[in-house]
């Protein structure tokens, strides 16, 4: 970047203070006049036949003005996610079967939510109980219980990618094993709300939806799709959105059914999720079963990988039915390997269907090939560190095409390893270990190592826009939504870039369909990279125009026009007398004194910026964990991460996403999991059950960056939303792993809570200590 | 859902018992920190709320010659951050401060962790250790229980509908005294202890272990004393083989359940863990005990 260029500063959050002074306004704050306020009623069996819904004693509760079921709304079952096989449609409320514990089978609407919430419970519900379905594996069987009969089976969507006949060869050994990556909730800190009111704009007949959501576009469609409107009459914002990581990106049934009411009964209409049911009604993440061969030599090369997987996709196949495309183009790692055979299924089960959880589909692809090179380092009884090294991609390598189809831009995951290897020192952690080792300390040390690729963007179009407007205010619209990541900071920082101006005067305007024509939304890690660019990009050509105009009024040519370094406009090179201001500037675009060629217009440009490919962060984590040998209490002691995501805007915001990654990967490692009981009831539907951690439970972390830039945008800015999740969780899992190593452990599925580990240590030893 | 209750604040122990004595629906509250999770939860709610952090008795800590008085209501907080009050007790200090968060330690008191009567309360063990005694309000005055005895079982307590805690007293620990607790849970904090476990230990000047108490929480209906693992303590010097006996005793004394948050099997051998470790930590404690380095 030039220098002087505020590109690369960690400039604060521009997000802050309303948020720190409770300014910010989430959807659950929003209280237009004549609000009511839904409940709705969900199923408590894992799978039914609901032979009758009694709202009787609901309608005549205090306060209620209306309870309804799928039978009042009369609206079709919806896809909710546009790939998805119409016969998975999903009625907004369950119509005929209830499917999971927690779907939504009637709504009441009352004057308060306490009402709402005390009518809801006397809707009666009957139903015809029918076999819970928890296991995918179990669910693919023949003869398994079918939730959609239709279907023909329970399997849901399938992804492969054949090695050709007889490249499985040339190894000297196989290392093999079966590695469950266990389902996990978003639990972002505010749970799903909706707030919908009747009209949209000046349109009566419209609406307007106020929704915790990635996408708003998204939500839009979904509402206009199952009341029959035109899109253009529905109006979504997304206003202050607590986190989402991916569990947000897609439209809730919650928010067509509120929109029902909100029309059908004339006045705004809330609903807001508590947290029990958020943890219930949310999709869930991961659950994969993964079944990995790595054919290799003795040396440690490795010839082939042959990957099979099953996703529970819960009970109505969402986004999470289609990640494992991801885990499959993303099966190798960054690892060489001549031959991959992957093969995978989602199956419908009677639990929370599954979605996009930060990482979506490639924390599971990396969780499982760094297992499996764990497990052929133990084999060789080669440091797993050598074993990578032996077979990491080289930069000449690239473009490089996997044996799964993904094309990769760029990489140099030697030297992210190098880095994170130097900071940790990590030959004197060996060191340590083998001091502890030999005098028996009761504290078991282990050191994991992670290498990863992942990719970002590969929804590789979204909207952007400049313009500046009459009083000189500079607004660039988004396509995407922040929900937290700090969009408005970085989309202001590129807008000062290139135009000088202070970020006092530039609004960054997004998450509202009525606001930014068009847009996809804010996932995949996709929004600097591609909203970014495309900012950055209408930013160079508003300039250009700027230029060319105040050259032709200030009679100078175009090369000598520069910003002014007040940030006021833009004045001739070493004359800043000779001037125009931006509100000039902009009342001169559309008037006629213009130059030769240049048509009247606004001083603006939009596009659809598009990348044409995905990019590819990557980076190395080391994970430093002791266990209480005698508990079994396992305790993350240090983390060091080297993210590369390209060229760095702002590295403020790039190590909050690398924390709050890093953490959510080791959580998955150590803490979380969402348990079912054999007839389908959740076991952890509220924070003391499913245990979430805080920040006492993570050590400070060390992090640190290589700067790749991907040639596909001009920003060279590749996604770092998820990385730290991806990277984190495989070094974690190893250094527990690690740390077990010297009693015969080689693998143990995640999480490693306190009496797993216990039980693992006891039944290795021949007595327990 | 929490819907508006009726609330009252008396200012005397004597109008909180008239008004629970009135209405067989009210249940007083100190901190409510287990009670409105309760309600939100399903459990019926009360047709009143008493208020009992009103009532000036019911709060402070105040030591009177070797006494020490803790009002029932006294959030811990208060406890945790008196520092003369937590060198005397640094375990039952530890258990008091390690209760939820520091949100939730401005509110709860000990008198609610003891007759919420939760068998994996973090307190009682500690209070029952140092041989607290509750001081109850009742219809025909006041009595006074050994803390040991007012959880009878899960959720069960001695108190009879219209008593009250109104206070704990507790005696300054003779010289060479301290008391220890540590309790296991997934997370390090925001969390229901899978096994507690809380010791203490008095030694003479030569090391030999005069006095021991082993109190265990979350491996029986109510808090377990471990009579084996004091008698392995006591007349002899703080050896390995004493530890070992403390452990074995503790994990055999146990009667836990199979649940959530762990087995039988785990909670058996984690007790005796806590138990010797605790022990260990409250000899350290009473080796360094600086009121008996003269005596
Ligand atoms: C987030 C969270 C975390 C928690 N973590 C822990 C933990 O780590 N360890 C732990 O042990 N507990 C924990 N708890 C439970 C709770 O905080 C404790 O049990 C606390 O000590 C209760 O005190 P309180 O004053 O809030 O009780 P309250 O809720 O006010 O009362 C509890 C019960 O005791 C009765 N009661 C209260 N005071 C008296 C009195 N003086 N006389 C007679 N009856 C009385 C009430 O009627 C009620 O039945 C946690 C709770 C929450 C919400």
């Amino acid at each position: 970047m030039p220098s002087g260029s505020i590109l690369g500063n960690a400039v604060p959050r521009l997000e802050d203070p309303d948020l720190l002074t409770g300014a910010a306004r989430f959807v659950a704050d929003l209280a237009p006049p004549g609000l009511a306020h839904a409940a709705f009623v969900r199923s408590t069996m894992a799978h039914a036949a609901i032979a009758g819904i009694d709202v009787g004693g609901a309608e005549q509760a205090p306060g209620v003005i209306g309870a309804f079921t799928a039978e009042g709304l009369g609206l079709d079952p919806q896809p909710f996610f546009y790939i998805i096989p119409p016969v998975f449609g999903r009625p907004p409320l369950a119509a005929e079967v209830v499917r999971f514990v927690g779907e939504p089978l009637a709504v009441v609407v009352a004057e308060t939510p306490a009402q709402a919430a005390d009518a809801a419970e006397l809707v009666e519900v009957d139903y015809e109980p029918r076999p819970a379905l928890i296991d995918p594996e179990a669910a693919l069987e023949p003869g398994a219980p079918l939730l959609f009969p239709a279907n023909g089976s329970n399997l849901a969507s399938e992804y492969s990618s054949k090695a050709e006949p007889g490249a499985l060869g040339g190894h000297d050994l196989v290392v093999s094993g079966r590695f469950v990556n266990q389902r996990v909730a978003a639990a972002p800190i505010e749970p799903t709300a909706v707030l919908v009111e009747p009209g949209a704009g000046g349109d009566d007949g419209g609406v307007t939806v106020w929704c915790t959501s990635q996408t708003p576009f998204g939500a839009r469609d979904a509402v206009a799709a199952a009341l029959g409107l035109d899109p253009g009459r529905v109006r979504a914002i997304a206003p202050a959105v607590g986190g989402g990581f991916g569990a947000k990106a897609a439209p809730y049934p919650e928010f067509v059914v509120t929109a029902w009411l909100a029309r059908r009964l004339g006045r705004p209409v809330k609903w807001v999720e508590t947290r029990s049911e958020n943890l219930v009604n949310m999709v869930h993440g991961r659950d994969y079963v993964q079944y990995y061969e790595l054919g290799l030599t003795r040396d440690g090369d490795f010839r082939w990988l042959r990957a099979r997987a099953t996703a529970n996709v819960g009970a109505y196949p969402a986004v999470g039915a289609f990640l494992p495309s991801f885990t499959m183009s993303m099966a190798s790692g960054p690892y060489q390997i001549p031959a991959v055979d992957f093969h995978a299924s989602g199956a419908v089960t009677t639990t929370t269907p599954l979605g996009a959880f930060r990482g979506a589909g490639r924390p599971e692809a990396t969780a499982a090939i760094e297992r499996i090179v764990d497990l052929a380092a133990a084999e060789l009884d080669m440091d797993p560190v050598e074993l990578r090294r032996r077979n990491l991609l080289s930069p000449d390598q690239f473009p490089y095409e996997t044996p799964t189809g993904a094309v990769m831009d760029c990489g140099d995951y030697q030297r992210a390893l190098d880095q994170a290897l130097e900071t940790a020192g990590y030959d004197d952690l060996r060191a340590e270990q083998r001091r502890r080792r030999l005098r028996g300390d009761p504290k078991l040390m282990g050191v994991g190592v992670s290498v990863y690729v992942e990719v970002t963007g590969g929804l590789s179009q979204e909207y952007g826009s400049v313009e500046v407007t009459a009083d000189g205010t500079v607004v660039a619209r988004a396509g995407t939504s922040s929900h937290g990541q700090g969009h408005a900071t970085s989309f202001t920082q590129l807008v000062g870039e290139v135009l000088g101006v202070p970020p006092d005067r530039v609004r960054v305007v997004h998450s509202d369909t009525f606001e930014v024509p068009r847009g996809i939304g804010t996932i995949a890690s996709r929004s600097l990279q591609i909203a970014g660019s495309a900012v950055f990009k209408t930013a160079h050509e508003v300039l250009e125009r700027a230029r060319r105009i105040a050259a032709h009024r200030l009679e100078a040519s175009v090369e000598d026009i520069v910003t002014a370094d007040d940030g006021s406009g833009l004045t001739v090179a070493g004359v800043p007398a000779r001037a125009m201001s931006w509100p000039e500037l902009a009342a001169a675009s559309t008037g006629g004194d213009l130059p030769d060629g240049m048509a009247p217009g606004e001083l603006a440009a939009e596009i659809d910026f598009d990348q044409g490919a995905a990019t590819y962060p990557f980076g190395a984590h080391v994970a430093v964990v002791e266990v209480d040998s005698e508990t079994g209490d396992a305790r993350l002691v240090r983390h060091v991460a080297v993210d590369d995501c390209g060229r760095i805007l702002n590295p403020m915001l790039v190590r909050g996403q690398v924390h709050g990654g890093i953490t959510q990967g080791a959580a998955q490692a150590l803490y979380e999991q969402v348990l079912y009981d054999e007839d389908g009831n959740p076991r952890t539907a509220n924070f003391a059950d499913y245990c979430l951690p805080g920040p006492t439970e993570v050590p400070a972390y060390e992090t640190a960056h290589t700067e790749t830039p991907t040639p596909l945008n001009p920003l060279g800015a590749k996604g770092i939303g998820e990385s730290g999740t991806i990277g984190s969780l495989p070094a974690v899992q190893s250094a527990v792993i690690d740390a077990l190593s010297p009693l015969g452990i080689r693998h143990l599925d995640m999480p490693y809570t306190p009496e797993k580990v216990w039980r693992a240590i006891t039944e290795s030893a021949p007595s327990p200590a | 859902m929490l819907a508006p209750m009726k609330y009252a604040a008396p200012a005397t122990v004597e109008e909180a018992r008239a008004l629970l004595a009135a209405d067989g629906g009210a249940r007083v509250f100190a901190g409510a920190t287990d009670l409105i999770p309760q309600i939100r939860a399903g459990r019926p709610e009360p047709s009143m709320m008493i208020d009992l952090k009103r009532i000036d008795r019911l709060s402070g800590i105040a030591r009177a010659g070797s006494t020490w008085t803790i009002g029932a209501a006294t959030p811990t907080a208060d406890i945790v951050a008196h520092a003369g009050f937590a060198a005397e007790f640094p375990g039952l200090a530890e258990a008091s401060g390690l209760i939820g968060s520091d949100q939730i330690q401005n509110r709860c008191t000990w008198g609610g962790n003891l007759v919420n009567a939760s068998p994996a309360a973090d307190t009682p063990p500690a209070l029952i250790v140092n041989d607290a005694k509750a001081v109850i309000a009742s219809a025909g005055g006041e009595r006074t229980v050994a803390a040991a005895e007012v959880a009878t079982g899960p959720g069960a307590t001695c108190l009879g509908a219209d008593e009250i805690i109104v206070e704990f007293t507790l005696a300054s620990p003779p010289p060479r005294t301290a008391d220890a607790y540590l309790r296991l849970i997934p997370r390090t904090e925001m969390d229901i202890a899978v096994v507690g476990a809380a010791a203490r230990v008095t030694l003479a000047p030569d090391g030999a272990v005069t006095a021991a108490a082993v109190a265990l929480g979350a491996v029986a209906p109510t808090v377990v004393r471990v009579p084996d693992a004091e008698a392995a303590l006591i007349g002899g010097p703080l050896t390995d083989d004493a530890l070992e006996a403390v452990a074995q005793a503790a994990s055999a004394a146990c009667r836990p359940i199979d649940d959530k948050r762990g087995t039988v099997a785990y909670r058996r051998r984690v007790a005796g863990v806590l138990a010797r470790r605790a022990v260990a930590i409250a000899a350290d404690r009473a080796a360094a005990d600086q009121r008996g380095a003269s005596s």
